[in-house]
């Protein structure tokens, strides 16, 4: 059941210099379909190392890297590129919306590129973002981007929804809001969303929270129940 | 902290090396550019005024219509402005067959640079132009025949000169000569003389130095000017010193006629005087004819007298003759009989001779004996025996006495010897002191002559007995008898010989009579021979007298007949002489009279007091300097501000990199000019840098390509670079203060703002809607990748503009580039392809004669190329208006012929043009530069001064032409017009032909100078190409311009949007999406740019055309098609080449890039 994602024994190591850094060190771990899963660890634990390699933004050193049963790791640099295009959706922390596109065509950015994608409106009204789907980044507040963002990375009705710290530019509430939607989004699609954090008090949301410490797995933690995040305080 | 900042700022420099280098070679270009394009004009004036000053080429030149006198320079000399005046004489001459002008040397002007042998040393030797020993194929040593144009007749004292050096004037800095007033009209090499060789009363020409010119540097307007005023303040003076020559010329003349006259009055009376002489010379031959006819007929009379008389004599002669033969003959006879006597006479004379010296002899004889015997003459015989006798008995007698006394003597001897040998032992052993021994020694002598004596005695008479031995041996055989036999005898002979004598001497009297008959015979005789001989002779002489008078009587007639002939001939030259005398005397009256009158119309002289731009070549070089000064002007600005727009993009997108960093250094309490300092520095460093290279590549490179290529046409030493500090500075500061202020201008807004602000990331630009998204229909159509290109081309409003001025400023530079190829291709196309048809323009030999005229036109029809051709009268003329004045050629030809040789059409529209008896047809820049149009008038000064009308303007390119028919010429000129010239068609073109032609045509008398089209392009051609460089240089500039703007543009759009692109990249878009992302825009954005570098590049082009285009060509102001699409390839070439290279750079972004927050 836990095998849609699969890390097994993978290493990531950066040559800088003299010195080899090993941001990843023989990381095991693997995610089931629809699961919600948390990576949380302090900075530098090699979270981020950990969602590059699964983002297809970045390639391995070591080990074996499956995802919906394929083998991503030995995949070359255009078929990672088609695994990003195809399968993965992203929400960026800095939202990364183009400024000069409207909430609306953003979206169609990400879904012109996709085999089946959802009607970019669909998307944005999935988000509740349909009456602003005409205007600008510069025109929305943090909270309303990264929904847009959340509306790009869902267009593409990806297998792995991946977010990287998407509530770090925000405040609390909207921050809320939007862990809301991602929750939402698990609950209702189905998709599986990895959140990266280094918010821990955040956990309990989550279906599977996988503790990252320099670079290898400390503790992995399974929430039978995971608590709505309008319960969760921090 | 300091030392950080620099560590900062180093780094900084080491981090961003691409946008350091780009902004270096930004400022680095532009600086080349403009200072090599500002350098290049004051470098080649510079080069020209120092050459100029180093050989003191004239500031000024006067020529005087009446020449210039000794007086004029001295005067010159004396005022103030002229630092140096000298006179010079100026010919227009034949040199082997070339026009040329020929000068004296001057010393301390004008000075000539020796390129090869050395300078004259005396009035035979020359020195020549480059050209003339190429043209003539001439060298040093060779000898040059010169002849003086017409109005220079007699003005040389040689008619050949060794060439000994070629030499390069100053005066002439172009390969143009200029013109002369003789044949063809265009100058082709000059000479130059030693003073001493001209033989001319006035200078032709004054060269001046002005005072303080040598520190002006010349082709400038402050040297113009000042020379302008000298001219000026010469005018007035020109006009008292013209007054005083014409004065003296009027003087001198009013004297020379006032002397013709006196000498008109002596010729009369010499000729008079001679006419009287040659009268009375006929009148004394008429006399000495007549005399001789009279002694022709004597002489005739005499000789018919002489003939019988002659006769007679010879008879005379010949009588003699046998007279004396016969005389002769008896001569002969008595001659014989004479000798026979004598030779008896002889006979009986030896005979009796003979018979006298035997009686003699015998007489001899019978004397000696009878002397002997002492007998007297008549002795008896008795006498005889006795005497005989008697001397026998005493011979005997004395024998025995001799006898006795021999004896006598021996014995004496005998006595004394003992003697002797007594005394000589006494004193052999006595001592010689004894006594004995004294008597011996006293005694010895005494005895020794004692013996002697006997001794002698003994001798004397042995010989005293053989004398008497031997005498009566003689006497022996004679005995009295005989004796007297012999003396009876020889009386009795002596009696015979008497009697023969007797006889002997008879008949010798005989014998002398008969001699003496005979030589009286033969006087006589001989006296007859030689009368006879002397008769003979004269006879003889009296024949040749005859003969000869006879023989002289045919010859002295016609001696008289030849006399008569010569006395009428005489008379009938007098008579001539008279009346052509009576003429000559008529003429020279009539001439004296002309010439009364001519100086009565002797006009004011002027002097023509020039500038140096008279001197052909000198106003070319300075306005070719100037149009690169032109060129200089626009290039460089457009340039520059290209270069301003990248640099202020790349340094506002540098400060806005480092807001983040900027607001933390004025958090940490640094102040505004700590901060921009590193900018601003930033900002100086590689422009300064640049600049300096800059100035390096344009002081030296630029100005240097572009003289090598107007080394062709100046006769000019090496250009001299110069460095110019203002031009540098200015340069510099335009290239630093772009970058600078583009710095400030990009500095100074983040800098106002608070730290605060600063920190935090900037708002990105804000999306917009553009004009085009409420087009609705329109926008609906347009994908979804073109709707965000156009967006984004629009989000980026600064950048937009900048990338398509830059480009547009690359493209319009190559443009014009190129365009400038096209007019000076095109102008040679028109003018040689479309415009003058014709093959081949002959000159015809001045004063053709018929049968020339009709030798070339038979050799025009018989060589079967030439299709067709026509007459023309061509001059080179000067075409003047109110404030310009330029060199044209005209040419007068019918209007029904000119269109097979010249197409005369309109430059606006192209009509045809008929050629009219109602004006000239001019070519569009003549008429631009004279500012004229249809209807207009303006003066043609050549041969006389002559107004003429504008009838239409035609196209033309090279050189300026007026056109006119024979007619208006007539009209224009009051003489019906000659034909100098020919045009030919040819069917066959081809170099070999051409070269064929053109040496058969030489051949030919009636042809002075043959010139094909083709040479004419071919000269143009080669004087393009300079400008053709240049077009080079500016595509080549234009080029690295491009490239680096668009490298530069390119790189600051990429790194701008680095984390959209790595966000689209994170999205999912391959490779090539990205790519095309950003390259869709750049694709627009120079295509963009490409149209406005068109419209940009044709202004551009036309400005260009008119600054670089010269007086005596108009260029074809149209751009090809081609050049724009050669601009546009080549841009989108570079663009392509910078896109390739932004792909590359794109692959390498980084996707990690996109979870970064925004700096």
């Amino acid at each position: 059941m836990r095998d849609f994602v699969v890390f097994k024994d993978v290493s990531k190591r950066y040559q800088m210099g003299q010195v080899t850094i090993n941001a990843v060190d023989h990381i095991n771990f693997s995610i089931g379909k629809g699961e919600f899963c948390i990576v949380v660890g302090p900075s530098g634990a090699g979270k981020t190392t950990v969602l590059n390699i699964l983002g297809g933004m970045d390639s391995c050193s070591d080990g074996e890297i499956t995802v919906d049963g394929t083998r991503i790791s030995e995949f070359s640099p255009k078929e990672l590129t088609k695994y990003r295009r195809y399968d993965v959706g992203f929400v960026f922390q800095f939202y990364n919306l183009v400024q000069n596109l409207t909430a609306l065509e953003n979206v169609e950015l990400a879904a012109q590129i996709c085999r089946d994608p959802m009607p970019a409106a669909e998307a944005i009204e999935g988000v509740g973002l349909s009456h602003r789907s005409n205007n600008f980044p510069s025109q929305l507040s943090g909270g309303e981007q990264q929904r847009v963002s959340i509306a790009r990375a869902l267009a593409k009705n990806p297998k792995l929804l991946l977010c990287d710290e998407p509530t770090g530019a925000l405040d609390y509430v909207t921050g809320k809001s939007i862990l809301k939607l991602l929750q939402d989004t698990c609950r209702e699609k189905g998709v599986t969303v990895v959140v990266i954090t280094h918010n821990t008090a955040i956990t309990p949301m989550a279906d599977h929270v996988i503790h990252i410490k320099n670079g290898t797995v400390e503790a992995e933690e399974f929430n039978e129940h995971p608590i709505p995040v309008e319960e969760i305080e921090w | 902290m300091v030392s950080a900042i620099r560590k900062d700022f180093i780094r900084e420099i080491k981090n961003s090396r691409n946008r350091f280098l780009s902004i270096m070679v930004l400022a680095m270009l532009s600086v080349a550019f403009l200072s090599g394009l500002k350098a290049t004009a004051p470098d080649m004036k510079g080069t020209g005024d120092d050459y100029l000053d180093q050989q003191k080429l004239l500031d000024v030149q006067i020529l005087s219509t009446l020449g210039i006198t000794e007086e004029d320079i001295d005067a010159l000399q004396a005022r103030e402005e002229i630092a140096y005046a000298t006179g010079a004489y100026v010919i227009d001459a034949w040199s082997g067959d070339l026009v040329s002008k020929v000068y004296s040397i001057t010393e301390g002007i004008n000075e000539l640079t020796v390129l090869e042998g050395r300078l004259p040393q005396n009035s035979r030797e020359c020195v020549v132009d480059r050209n003339l020993v190429g043209e003539l194929g001439l060298t040093v040593g060779d000898s040059l025949p010169i002849l003086p144009g017409e109005d220079y007749e007699d003005s040389l004292r040689h008619e050949e000169f060794t060439i000994v050096g070629v030499v390069r004037s100053p005066y002439y800095i172009c390969v143009e000569r200029g013109s002369a007033s003789i044949g063809s009209g265009t100058v082709i090499a000059y000479v130059y003389l030693p003073e001493d060789a001209f033989d001319m009363e006035v200078y032709t020409t004054a060269y001046l130095l002005v005072e303080g010119a040598m520190e002006m540097t010349a082709f400038y307007e402050e040297y113009d000017d000042a020379m302008e005023d000298v001219i000026d303040a010469l005018e007035p003076f020109g006009e008292v010193r013209s007054k005083l020559r014409y004065d003296e010329i009027i003087t001198e003349a009013t004297e020379k006629i006032a002397d013709a006259e006196v000498e008109l009055a002596d010729a009369k009376a010499e000729a008079e005087e001679e006419l009287r002489d040659a009268e009375r010379e006929l009148r004394d031959a008429r006399k000495e004819l007549d005399d001789g006819w009279q002694e022709y007929n004597d002489g005739k009379k005499e000789l018919e007298d002489a003939y019988p008389e002659l006769m007679d004599a010879q008879q005379q002669i010949r009588d003699a003759e046998r007279e004396l033969i016969d005389g002769e003959a008896e001569y002969e006879d008595g001659l014989a009989q004479y000798l026979e006597g004598l030779k008896e006479y002889e006979d009986g004379e030896a005979q009796l001779d003979e018979g006298y010296y035997k009686l003699a002899d015998g007489q001899k004889q019978l004397d000696q004996s009878r002397e002997q015997f002492g007998l007297s003459a008549n002795f008896t015989l008795a006498e005889a025996v006795a005497a005989v006798d008697g001397a026998k008995a005493q011979i005997e007698a004395g024998i025995a006495q001799c006898d006795a006394g021999i004896a006598e003597a021996n014995a004496g001897i005998a006595q004394l010897d003992p003697l002797i040998s007594q005394c000589e032992q006494a004193m052999q052993f006595l001592p010689p002191e004894s006594e004995e021994y004294q008597q011996a020694a006293a005694q010895l002598p005494m005895l020794r002559q004692q013996k002697a004596a006997a001794e002698a005695g003994i001798a004397e008479a042995t010989a005293t007995k053989a004398d008497l031995l031997n005498k009566q041996a003689q006497l022996a055989s004679v005995d009295g008898q005989q004796l007297y036999a012999a003396k009876v005898e020889l009386d009795a002979g002596w009696e015979e010989y008497y009697v023969n004598y007797e006889k002997l001497a008879d008949a010798k009297a005989q014998l002398d009579d008969a001699e003496k008959e005979l030589a009286d015979g033969r006087k006589e005789l001989d006296d007859g021979w030689q009368e006879y001989y002397d008769g003979k002779q004269e006879l003889a002489d009296g024949w040749a007298d005859y003969d000869e008078g006879m023989e002289k009587l045919p010859e002295a007639y016609a001696e008289l007949t030849d006399g008569e002939r010569e006395y009428r001939k005489g008379y009938n030259e007098y008579i001539d002489g008279k009346a052509e005398a009576e003429e000559k005397i008529a003429d020279a009256e009539e001439e004296l009279a002309d010439a009364r009158r001519k100086v009565a119309d002797i006009e004011n002289g002027e002097w023509f007091i020039l500038p140096r731009a008279y001197n052909p070549g000198y106003t070319g070089f300075g306005q070719d300097a100037d149009r690169m000064a032109n060129l200089a002007t626009v290039f460089p600005i457009i340039f520059f501000l290209v270069a301003a727009l990248v640099c202020l993009t790349t340094m506002t997108r540098m400060v806005e990199d480092h807001r983040t960093q900027i607001g933390l250094m004025k958090a940490l309490g640094y102040n505004r000019w700590a901060i921009s300092k590193k900018y601003l520095g930033y900002g100086l460093l590689p422009s300064l840098l640049g600049s300096v290279l800059g100035l390096a590549i344009g002081h030296l490179l630029f100005p240097s390509m572009i003289y090598i290529a107007y080394q062709i046409m100046y006769e000019m030493p090496d250009l001299q670079l110069r460095f110019y500090p203002d031009i540098s500075i200015s340069a510099t500061l335009a290239a630093v203060g772009c970058t600078v202020g583009a710095t400030l201008f990009a500095c100074l807004a983040t800098l106002m703002a608070t730290p605060a602000n600063l920190m935090r990331p900037r708002a990105p630009k804000p999306g917009k809607r553009v004009l085009l998204e409420y087009i609705t229909p329109l926008w609906k159509r347009m994908s979804f990748n073109w709707k965000i290109t156009t967006r984004n081309l629009l989000r980026y409003q600064k950048r937009f503009w900048m990338t398509i001025v830059g480009i547009g400023g690359c493209t319009a530079l190559i443009i014009a580039g190129f365009g400038l190829r096209d007019s000076l291709l095109m102008t040679m196309q028109r003018q040689f392809g479309e415009l003058f048809l014709h093959d081949v323009q002959l000159t015809l030999a001045s004063g053709l004669l018929e049968s020339e005229r009709d030798e070339l036109e038979e050799y025009l029809r018989q060589c079967g190329v030439v299709e067709t051709y026509t007459e023309m009268h061509a001059a080179n003329v000067t075409a003047e208006s109110e404030d310009y004045s330029s060199i044209s050629f005209l040419q007068v030809m019918q209007s029904d012929e000119i269109g097979d040789f010249i197409v005369l059409r309109g430059y606006d529209e192209p009509a045809p043009i008929v050629l009219n008896d109602e004006g000239v047809v001019i070519d569009q820049k003549l008429s631009e530069l004279l500012n004229l149009s249809v209807g207009d008038s303006f003066v043609i000064s050549g041969d006389g001064r002559q107004e003429v009308t504008v009838a239409a303007i035609c196209e033309n390119y090279v050189a300026h032409y007026i056109y006119m028919t024979p007619a208006y010429y007539e009209k224009v000129y009051g003489e019906e017009v000659e034909m100098n010239s020919l045009l030919l068609n040819l069917s066959d073109t081809s170099a070999e032909t051409c070269d064929r032609i053109m040496t058969e045509l030489l051949a030919l008398h009636g042809v002075s100078a043959a010139s094909p089209t083709s040479d004419t392009k071919d000269t143009y051609l080669s004087s393009m190409e300079r400008v053709d460089f240049v077009v080079v240089i500016v595509i080549l500039c234009a080029a690295a311009l491009a490239i680096v703007v668009l490298y530069i543009l390119s790189n600051i759009n990429i790194t701008e949007r680095k984390r959209e692109l790595a966000t689209i990249k994170v999205l999912g878009f391959f490779d090539g999406e990205v790519s095309s992302y950003v390259t869709r825009e750049n694709v627009v954005l120079t295509a963009l740019g490409i149209a406005f570098g068109c419209a940009l590049g044709k202004i551009l082009h036309n400005y260009l055309v008119l600054s670089v285009e010269i007086d005596l060509m108009m260029f074809g102001r149209e751009l090809m098609p081609m050049s724009y699409v050669w601009a546009a390839v080549l841009t989108a070439l570079f663009a392509t080449i910078v896109n390739i290279m932004a792909h590359r750079k794109m692959r390498t972004i980084d996707m990690v890039e996109s979870l970064k927050s925004a700096e």
